[in-house]
């Protein structure tokens, strides 16, 4: 208590606040530090003792060098690190050579960005405490530049400002649309170039004519953030989980290695006209049932190839295009700059129709050799499950149980056996991996299946129709034939990680199911992938039950920050914004942050008033009210009326109050100018009293006269 | 008098835009790192700002300054404005009076003819009621009635963010010339002003020199000015009351009044009567005290203008 009260007695100058917060922003920095730096910041804060002039600048000026020069040499001129320590000893060595008040105030703003920047290393709670802490130092600095004040003042002001300031930061933080970074991104999908962002490249998961197992979207030697393709929707973004574009579709399968059909490797889309459709209307008369038509524009980054990325299921073209039979939108000749074109597509969809015999053959065409423990289960579901390829897909999905991990950098097991090695043991790979067993296990279980390479997800610009698709949403999944209901979509990563494309985002406002087919349960039809997803969430349901128990305990405030303030997001906002209520919430939040900012003005308007008068002395206020109360009745003194005047000129009005009134005003005449007597106020007070009781009663003559 | 016509003008100060563009800066950051903390940050740095400068605003309005004539000083010296401050029923924190607008620089150039420019150390008028005066000395210009840069009230309270500015009512000041050349009263009265009617009269005083009788030294003027004086009778030739004549100095016309703006004050710090004499100006008759000595620096500073009092 007595070192806290000492403390607040203190009189921190600029110098040492700017000095304590500068020490915040270096420990947020400390978990990325290079080395080096823990020997040169001291130096640089310790400069300040150098006497001014031109040796102590160039002193700083080599300190300064010496820093950058070898953070420069040890991780690269353009480094992060290289970038924080010329940061970081530039303020310090500021802070050393600052001496003047607005020196310091530049470098407790400046210190606050750097601050920001070294909130990034930290995690949401502690980086909220940091924020707190710098933000409180920094402000209290600016105002110790003002006058110098106690600590305990310059905390009170400090918080005072922050709590005048936090209304429009909240209003401000929770309408800012959260476009999600980086800024590219969103220049992406406001026109700007896609080639100027990205490298040409025609290989890799979603583009390549060749697809191995153990191939991850990192292989490639691009950049996971490189955008593929902007896809601008009209009147609604569905899930991005739904959201499959469709690229290369293989059968054959060598063992180690998926190739495609020479004439989708060759870059030939014409020779593909003749077994596909060039109509969306033809190819859509094919599937037996479908709905929910959307569309959307994209603009494509030029990849060599023919892929158009039309989502599952194209139902209409745009031109020099053709759906290819294996359901792709291809183009007729590879995309070798960037285009734009609309589409339209179905998103639910039952295919059914016939399978020749040839594909057949194709689809169901295993190694001759090699994984024999694939083999074995696939054997093993077909004995258990006959012909329903339905039964044995949902089996082997339920088969990927817990202690399967979507992992794209694991290393995928080598040798002719890989697949029965990550299948049984490894248990661990990225997407391709997954599908590529997948399909081996149906084709064993003789189910016909293919493997489906492209982009799923997206990433939804908040409060935008828009979705940049990047080559890290680059995808394998599977379909296989259903002799009832055609090629059905499985996704063996939707049982592997299921948090990976959870439904995060409310639909704004879907559209009504176009036709709806016979029996199908109301609402959204699932894609058939994600059908037997709800009933096999081991997780779900014994949280969801535990949650229930707890429900009204103590409010969660951790769980409410983190909600609303640290993972407030583009889709969170949506929902908020233009969700459940109809799209008016935002009108609500509105309306409740005017009618509170109201309230708290009105308040303190009140307050104020009720102080002023409150600090007057009791005659004054006596004479104040009744001088209110006589207003309501019409009367009230004109400017530069003496009270004396003002009562006989009441009394004149008003003659069954003229005795009163006049009694009032000597008596507060008296009290005001008249040298001190000891009765006065209490004159005052009693006469106005009795001036009150008077017209409170309604004695009025002219009354009766009315 | 009453400033409360006049607007405040609230204008952003250099760090306060220093502070305004860390927001864009913050906001790229917090959208590329898709970081709402610092969302949070930008937002709440943002909104300080926007609360600064309705503070600032407040911490000046209603409330009553009255600007007290600048009484008047040599050239080359200081001039004292003061206002005082009524707080209109409200904690005032952090006023400076400021004369000129570029006051709050510091040092800002003296413009040619006026009154230089300056500021006072934020003062604050914590006491709700309480009236404080407040002050600025600026550097008095030339000799003349200058009139002073403009006046005003600012405020940087809270934060420093924005600058309040409240104009208040022009001033003018008068500036004496500076006193300068020999300070030494002309010895033998060449034109007497005046001829006592009696002999051996109380003159005044005058600085002892060696050889007075000791007798004659004033000890209570002694007391007062720490230097020696005598009384000074006259003789039988009258008093020797003095003309101070613009015609006996030396050098051109800036010269001759501060030689004549030193032989008043000497003339006073003797006790001489003395009478100012500006050729075809209007002299002042001889007298004695400050008020004498005020007509006569008036004079001498008006010299040359208009001068209608």
């Amino acid at each position: 208590m007595r070192s806290a009260s000492a403390f607040t007695a203190v009189t921190p100058t600029p110098a040492a606040l700017t000095l304590s917060l500068l020490a915040v922003v270096l420990a947020s920095h400390v978990p990325a530090l290079p080395p080096l730096l823990y020997l040169l910041l001291p130096a640089a804060l310790a400069a300040r003792r150098l006497p001014a002039g031109r040796r102590a600048t160039a002193a700083r000026l080599a300190l300064l060098a010496v820093g950058v020069v070898f953070c420069g040499l040890a991780y690269g001129w353009l480094d992060s690190a290289t970038l924080r320590a010329g940061l970081l000893l530039v303020l310090a060595l500021k802070w050393a050579e600052a001496r003047t008040p607005r020196e310091f105030q530049l470098l407790a703003c400046a210190a606050l960005v750097a601050g920001a920047v070294g909130i990034l290393q930290w995690s949401d709670g502690a980086g909220l405490a940091l924020l707190a802490a710098e933000l409180m130092l920094a402000l209290a600095a600016y105002e110790s530049v003002q006058a110098p004040q106690r600590a305990a003042q310059l905390l009170r002001a400090a918080s005072r400002v922050l709590a005048h300031a936090l209304p429009l930061a909240a209003v401000l933080f929770v309408f800012f649309p959260r476009i999600p970074g980086p800024l590219w991104d969103i220049g992406l999908s406001f026109g700007l170039p896609l080639s100027l962002a990205v490298e040409k490249t025609s290989e890799g998961l979603g583009v390549s004519t060749r697809l191995s197992p153990g191939d991850s979207r990192t292989q490639t030697g691009v950049r996971e953030t490189q955008a593929v393709l902007v896809a601008e929707f009209e009147d609604w973004v569905p899930p991005t989980s739904s959201l499959y574009w469709r690229g290369p579709v293989y059968y054959d399968f060598d063992g180690r290695e998926w190739t495609l059909d020479p004439d989708y490797a060759g870059g030939q889309g014409r020779r593909l006209m003749a077994r596909g459709w060039t109509t969306g209307a033809a190819f859509s008369a094919t599937l037996r049932e479908k709905g929910r038509e959307i569309r959307y524009r994209i603009r494509l980054t030029p990849h060599d190839r023919l892929w158009l990325y039309g989502l599952d299921l194209p139902a209409r073209l745009a031109a020099e295009s053709l759906i290819a039979p294996d359901w792709q939108v291809i183009s007729h000749t590879p995309v070798d700059k960037e285009i734009s074109y609309d589409l339209a597509s179905w998103l639910d969809w039952e295919a059914g129709g016939k399978l020749p015999a040839a594909q057949r053959g194709r689809a169901l065409a295993l190694p001759a050799a090699g994984n024999p423990e694939l083999r074995a289960r696939g054997r093993a579901l077909a004995a258990e499950h006959g012909k329903d390829a339905d039964a044995i897909a949902r089996a082997a999905m339920i088969g990927l149980g817990d202690g399967y991990r979507l992992d794209e950098r694991a290393p995928m097991p080598a040798g002719p056996d890989a697949l029965d090695e990550f299948w049984f043991r490894a248990r661990a790979g990225g997407a391709p991996a997954y599908a590529s067993a997948f399909v081996f296990l149906m084709r064993a279980a003789g189910v016909p299946a293919r493997l489906a390479a492209g982009y799923r997800g997206g990433k939804l610009m908040a409060l935008t129709d828009y979705v940049v698709v990047k080559r890290s949403h680059a995808h394998a999944w599977v379909e296989i034939w259903d002799d009832e209901r055609g090629w059905r979509r499985f996704d063996p990563a939707d049982r592997v990680a299921p948090e990976k494309f959870a439904v995060t985002v409310a639909p704004r406002s879907a559209p009504a199911a176009a036709p709806k087919t016979s029996g199908a349960p109301a609402g959204r039809r699932p894609p058939t992938g994600d059908a037997p997803m709800p009933a096999i969430n081991p997780a779900a349901a014994p949280q969801s039950a535990a949650a229930r128990v707890d429900a009204w305990e103590l409010p969660d405030v951790a769980g409410w920050l983190a909600r609303w303030v640290l993972k407030l997001d583009g889709e969170t906002q949506q929902r908020l914004l233009g969700g459940r209520g109809g799209g008016h919430a935002w009108l609500w939040l509105l309306a409740a942050a005017a009618l509170l900012s109201a309230l708290l003005l009105g308040g303190a308007a009140l307050t104020a008033r009720w102080r002023d008068r409150s600090r007057l002395p009791p005659p004054r206020r006596a004479w104040e009210k009744a001088l209110r109360l006589l207003a309501r009745h019409g009367i009230a003194p004109q400017t530069g009326e003496c009270p004396s005047r003002f009562a006989a000129r009441a009394g004149a009005l008003r003659p069954a109050w003229a005795g009163a009134l006049e009694n009032l005003a000597r008596a507060y005449t008296d009290w005001r100018y008249a040298a001190a007597r000891a009765d006065a106020p209490a004159r005052v007070t009693a006469a106005a009293r009795r001036l009150r009781n008077l017209v409170l009663a309604g004695v009025d003559d002219r009354r009766p006269a009315a | 008098m009453a400033a409360a016509d006049a607007r405040p003008a609230l204008r952003p100060t250099a760090a306060g835009l220093f502070w305004l563009a860390a927001v864009p800066a913050l906001l790229a950051t917090a959208i590329n790192y898709g970081n709402n903390l610092l969302f949070a940050l930008a937002f709440l740095m943002f909104a300080v700002w926007a609360q600064a400068a309705w503070a600032c605003r407040r911490n000046l309005v209603d409330l009553s300054c009255r600007v007290l004539p600048p009484a008047p000083a040599f050239a080359g010296a200081a001039l004292t404005v003061a206002a005082s401050v009524d707080a209109g029923g409200r904690p005032r924190r952090q006023l400076a009076l400021a004369c000129g607008a570029r006051s709050a620089r510091g040092g800002a150039a003296i413009a040619g003819g006026t009154a230089g420019q300056g500021t006072t150390t934020g003062a604050a008028v914590d006491a709700g009621a309480a009236t404080t005066t407040l002050q600025v000395d600026v550097p008095a210009g030339r000799r003349g009635r200058q009139p002073l840069a403009p006046l005003s009230l600012v405020s940087a309270w809270p934060l420093g963010l924005w600058r309040c500015r409240l104009p208040l009512p022009a001033q003018a000041a008068l500036v004496w010339p500076a006193p300068a050349g020999n300070p030494a009263l002309p010895g033998a009265a060449p034109n007497p002003a005046h001829r006592r009617t009696a002999s051996a009269d109380f003159q005044g005083l005058r600085a002892y020199a060696p050889g007075d009788p000791p007798r004659r030294i004033n000890w209570r003027a002694y007391a007062r000015r720490e230097e020696l004086a005598v009384n000074d009778f006259d003789g039988g030739e009258g008093g020797r009351a003095l003309w101070l004549d613009i015609a006996h100095c030396a050098g051109d016309l800036e010269a001759r009044l501060a030689q004549l703006a030193a032989r008043v004050l000497a003339a006073e710090h003797a006790g001489r009567e003395y009478g100012l004499r500006l050729g075809a100006a209007a002299g002042v008759p001889p007298g004695l005290g400050r008020a004498q000595r005020e007509a006569c620096l008036r004079r001498l500073a008006l010299y040359g203008a208009e001068d209608a009092a």
